[in-house]
């Protein structure tokens, strides 16, 4: 688990170009909202996208994206339940 | 060379001066598309880009294609298409009065309103320009 999330660290800021560092990053932090990440929708589909190349697991649908897009420790979490 | 698709004009949401896409060579609905821009003299950019040396803007060229992109899919989407990302945008050559343009755009990814595509553009089999486009049907 621990090295997923901190893969998945590294996907968001090295595809995503987010400006904060990999302390910055918990498994509480949202993707979404001025206290989060402030990820936008191009950003969720880079998201998709870098997860599916990293770790070969697809996210298919919208729907699924926005049930598990809420926190970075969410979204590890589904990757290690899928992969 | 006529062509069996539709006027691009009578397409695309676009009309005069803005129609970049003068003819459909070939589509795959919902997967790729070839098209073809004639670039004129008369091109009113070119009097000011640049004064003394004519070249096409680049941003036109993205234009370009993105419009032949938004063609890939269905009319209904085209109305509400907007650019939504440029990215890896390469400009390998000059386009100049008297060149034809042929633009080459093909779905590589779609995910929800995003439709990103791979598109180039050709002068004489010469790859003058390329970028991947993202479009969002708002």
């Amino acid at each position: 688990m621990s090295d997923t999330l901190q893969r998945l660290k590294e996907l968001l800021i090295k595809r995503l170009k987010l400006k904060v560092t990999l302390e910055q990053i918990n498994e509480d932090t949202q993707l979404f909202g001025p206290d989060g990440l402030g990820l936008d929708s191009i950003d969720v589909l880079e998201l998709v996208v870098g997860i599916k190349k990293e770790f070969g697991v697809e996210i298919v649908d919208r729907q699924t994206a926005e049930k598990i897009f809420t926190s970075v420790g969410a979204v590890a979490e589904f990757i290690e339940e899928k992969k | 060379m006529s062509s069996d698709y539709p006027v691009p004009a009578r397409l695309l949401p676009h009309s005069y001066p803005f129609v970049l896409i003068d003819k459909i060579i070939e589509r795959k609905e919902g997967k790729s598309i070839i098209c073809l821009k004639n670039v004129t003299f008369n091109e009113a950019f070119f009097q000011g880009h640049f004064r003394d040396n004519p070249v096409m803007p680049g941003v036109l060229i993205i234009e370009a294609m993105a419009q032949a992109s938004g063609l890939i899919i269905s009319a209904e989407q085209q109305s509400s298409a907007f650019l939504g990302r440029v990215s890896e945008a390469r400009f390998k050559r000059a386009v100049v009065p008297g060149d034809q343009l042929v633009i080459k755009a093909s779905l590589i990814e779609e995910f929800g309103p995003l439709y990103v595509f791979e598109a180039s553009a050709h002068v004489q089999e010469v790859i003058v320009a390329e970028a991947e486009i993202t479009l969002t049907i708002s």
